[in-house]
């Protein structure tokens, strides 16, 4: 289920957290209720790390991961990268790149496959991405954007983007990604989808001024009603059982 | 006119396809035959109808115009195709392989740019020929460090050969009537001039050409390239357009940071005796000596070559030469320089280079060059702009085409020299030219030269900026409403976006209105002077001089003082401290008799013990009128005083009475 909240009487949750399958990053806040609310949802099935990336706050933006990795800009200190070391799973392949975009989550859109990127990133960012994430890295626009990470959010069951995609751009993007996609807003309108909204294959975290509308098309196009954390391994298993039977 | 676009469009298109790139070696052994050669690329040798006899040629059927894919696509769920290069696939591998290659990023960003997107014909041409080829990385974006930069990556689809100097070629008119050109050192030396209108020496290069494209593929008629600059060294022997043999040898002899080659220095004497230093020299002996050893190994190439094509800028020549004497030649293998602009050697560079050379270019049709030759050197920009709309359907091959219409028309302008050189066209999509340069330096007299030139005032840098918005000194503005004063019809200077016309009477008459105020200010000023000066007399006179003159004498020298201390201060000279000091000084001594005046005053006062007010001795000096005022002398006693100067009233109007007879006085 998808839920409203607030980063300080903010309501671009995308910018202040990191939603994956695998963990959650969260901001430092003044007050405990953002990740109170990111700890009650996925306490028990992914851990929620309060962190600072490079001193800031704005974690969403500036580092992008799935299950398989999280790459961080070389802003980050050592610090913080020990402290992500320590707290996320073994799993979970940390690495700060050396890009001069800096910004990674807003150049760098993905889920557990597939990773859209920002054209004018690096050959070795892109390998990195590649390597790291385990995904195939596509260099693509949004609506004319270059901000990839910015102006779309998918998961491995669908994906949102700008409002402004047009049904081509939109049927290329969802056959390019194997995933259905919808064009939408959040926050009662803001087109910065991903600032808006953090999101992984059971749930979606939005900004507290997201609409109903919103929250349903939210719901459908990323497949959260049906969705439980245990939902995905029964699939697996299905699927699993399916191939060696 | 329809028809007529697009036959000359399909007519680009084909010869930009399939003769763009042919080699010399490559092209049939009559190709030359009754060709002629022609001083330049757009001299008229024929009339009219060989330009009709191109276009039927040309228009074959086999031409196909690209079909806009997306436009035929059917919208359906699983669309295996790429809107932003406008292709389709077969499959979902294909689509990725597609979203992953390097067209597709170019593409996205020339369409992120506002630019046309590149066929992938045409980008293969691009990065084997010119992007530099070394590796597709570099044509990621990072890299580039300016805004400028990520223009130049599209720039170099328009201008893939506008630095191709056409001086260094010769132009030869096929018996087809197309225009063909080759690079002049391919078959003689760039220094020697061809006598252009001699029957026999044209003849003579023709059958240069000709003897070119009918040598025989034996291994005996070799061409070699040596490139040799900054401790690299590249050799590579072909044979037509095969490699028989190649080498290249790389030694650190330029120092890092050194700024320029240390050898120099060591020639000049004083030697450098750090360690990175004695390295280079071991390397630069390395070198020589293993390039030398090549050239023995290689003396049966060498004596089988009949030319040998070097690249050897500044002390690098030394590795192929000692003295006059090269170190590998004979005596029949001529020995020329490239003219092209070489970069780095290695091996893929000099395979380049010698492609380069051997190329057989196709030159502007003969439409575009009789539109041009019609119109003068002016209006060739204009001829473009108005082709334009065609032109954005026109790839890069066009495009090249009109930059050497273009290079002509800059060539005879001789003064711009350096810049024209690569930046002289201004497409429609943007693209600064030295107008914008002259304007943004703020260079006016250059301003009004290109102007005069016929350089286009409306042409749009990358920004879409005109010249004129880029001028930022007022002279350079100046000088384009001028020549918009007297060209106002040769330009759209509303595209241009001068704001309006300044003629000679204009000038003339903002020039009588400045004079004019700058004459009112003098006088102003002078006034202003003259008040000040009579006041400070008036203050002078009116000065107390009571009891003793020593005290009367210091003053006027103090008064005298500060007088000069104003001037000196007009004159923008500071007083002395010691000035300054004596002032002071003085200024505390009159305070003093002051006092001792109206203490003697007051008892005066008390021993008369009758106020003689009219008999006061000075009513206007301030000191005494201490309680009565200055005009009409009536008691001041228990009112506030309007205060003026050191004088003293009891209402203004009693103020100003005074004033005027101060100022009567």
């Amino acid at each position: 289920m998808a839920t409203r909240l607030q980063f300080e009487n903010n309501c671009e949750v995308g910018v202040f957290s990191k939603l994956t399958n695998a963990y959650c990053l969260v901001a430092f806040g003044g007050s405990e209720n953002f990740y109170s609310a990111f700890e009650t949802e996925l306490a028990d099935v992914i851990p929620v790390i309060k962190t600072s990336i490079g001193g800031t706050r704005i974690v969403g933006r500036l580092c992008v991961g799935n299950k398989n990795g999280l790459l961080l800009p070389h802003t980050t200190t050592d610090q913080e990268l020990q402290h992500l070391r320590n707290s996320l799973p073994d799993q979970v392949v940390v690495q700060r790149i050396e890009e001069r975009l800096s910004a990674l989550g807003n150049c760098i859109a993905c889920n557990d496959h597939v990773a859209l990127t920002h054209t004018d990133l690096d050959k070795e960012t892109e390998e990195m991405v590649a390597d790291v994430l385990g995904v195939e890295v596509f260099r693509q626009t949004i609506a004319g954007n270059i901000l990839v990470g910015s102006y779309c959010t998918f998961s491995n069951k669908g994906g949102l983007v700008h409002p402004h995609t047009s049904i081509e751009d939109l049927d290329e993007l969802s056959t390019l990604l194997q995933v259905p996609l919808v064009a939408g807003t959040v926050n009662r309108g803001s087109e910065v989808i991903a600032a808006g909204m953090t999101v992984n294959d059971w749930t979606a975290f939005c900004g507290s001024d997201t609409t109903a509308t919103e929250l349903s098309v939210i719901e459908s196009v990323f497949k959260l009603r049906e969705a439980q954390p245990s939902a995905i391994v029964d699939e697996m298993r299905k699927s699993l059982v399916d191939t060696y039977v | 006119m329809a028809t007529h676009l697009a036959a000359a469009k399909s007519t680009m298109t084909t010869s930009s396809q399939d003769k763009r790139h042919r080699s010399i070696f490559d092209v049939p052994s009559n190709f030359f035959d009754s060709s002629r050669l022609l001083p330049s690329p757009h001299s008229s040798v024929s009339d009219h109808h060989t330009a009709g006899q191109t276009q039927t040629l040309e228009s074959s059927p086999n031409n196909v115009v690209f079909l806009d894919g997306s436009r035929n696509a059917v919208v359906s769920a699983p669309r295996l195709t790429c809107n932003t290069c406008r292709t389709q696939f077969d499959s979902l591998q294909d689509q990725r392989a597609h979203f992953k290659s390097d067209i597709h990023r170019f593409n996205v960003k020339l369409t992120i740019a506002g630019k046309n997107i590149v066929k992938e014909e045409d980008f293969e041409v691009l990065t084997s020929e010119f992007v530099k080829d070394y590796d597709v990385s570099s044509i990621s974006g990072s890299e580039s460090d300016d805004d400028s930069e990520t223009e130049s990556q599209s720039q170099i689809v328009l201008n893939v050969k506008s630095s191709e100097n056409f001086k260094q070629k010769l132009f030869f008119l096929l018996q087809t009537g197309q225009r063909v050109s080759v690079w002049k050192c391919l078959i003689m030396n760039v220094t020697e001039n061809v006598l252009y209108g001699d029957e026999k020496a044209e003849n003579e290069v023709v059958q240069k050409l000709k003897s070119l494209t009918a040598e025989p593929r034996n291994n005996t008629q070799l061409r070699i390239v040596l490139l040799a600059s900054g401790g690299h060294f590249a050799g590579c022997v072909f044979d037509g357009d095969a490699v028989v043999a190649h080498k290249t040898f790389h030694r650190y002899v330029v120092r890092a940071k050194a700024g320029k080659k240390q050898s120099s220095k060591d020639a000049s004497g004083g030697g450098i005796h750090s360690a990175g230093a004695s390295l280079r020299r071991y390397n630069e002996l390395a070198l020589k000596k293993e390039v030398h050893e090549l050239f023995t190994a290689w003396k049966p190439y060498f004596d089988a070559s009949n030319c040998v094509y070097i690249h050897a800028p500044s002390s690098s020549r030394q590795l192929l030469y000692d003295g006059e004497r090269s170190y590998f030649g004979n005596q029949q293998c001529a020995i020329r320089n490239i003219a092209l602009s070489v970069r780095r050697p290695t091996l893929r560079e000099a395979k380049r280079v010698y492609s380069q050379l051997t190329q057989v270019t196709y030159e502007a049709d003969e439409k575009e060059v009789l539109q041009s030759k019609q119109e003068d050197l002016v209006s060739v920009h204009i001829s473009k702009i108005n082709s334009s709309p065609t032109s954005n359907q026109w790839n890069g091959a066009v495009l090249d085409d009109k930059d050497k219409a273009e290079a002509c028309s800059s060539k005879q302008n001789d003064a711009l020299s350096v810049s024209s050189d690569g930046e002289s066209e201004n497409e429609q999509s943007g693209k600064s030219t030295p107008l914008h340069q002259a304007a943004q330096s703020g260079d006016s007299v250059k301003v009004l030269d290109l102007l005069e030139q016929g350089l286009d005032p409306c042409a749009k840098d990358e920004r879409g900026r005109t010249p004129y918005m880029l001028a930022h000194d007022k002279e350079a503005r100046n000088n384009f409403r001028r020549f918009m004063a007297s060209n106002l019809d040769k330009w759209d200077w509303h595209a241009a976006k001068v704001p309006s016309a300044l003629t000679k009477e204009m000038e003339e008459s903002q020039a009588a209105k400045q004079a004019e105020k700058d004459a009112k200010r003098k006088a102003r000023a002078k006034e202003l002077k003259k008040l000040r000066k009579a006041k400070e007399k008036k203050a002078q006179v009116e000065a107390p001089l009571p009891k003793n003159d020593s005290k009367t004498v210091e003053k006027q020298v103090t008064t005298s003082t500060s007088i000069k201390g104003q001037s000196q201060l007009r004159s923008g000279v500071q007083l002395s401290k010691e000035d300054q000091i004596r002032m002071a000084q003085a200024a505390e001594r009159e305070k003093r008799a002051a006092a001792a005046e109206r203490r003697i005053a007051a008892l005066k006062i008390q021993a008369n013990s009758t106020t003689a007010a009219p008999n006061m001795s000075e009513p206007k000096s301030g000191l005494a009128g201490d309680i009565y005022c200055s005009c009409c002398n009536s008691s001041l006693a228990g009112k506030v005083p309007f205060h003026r100067y050191n004088y003293k009233y009891c209402s203004t109007s009693c103020m100003h009475v005074h004033k005027d007879i101060l100022e009567d006085q």
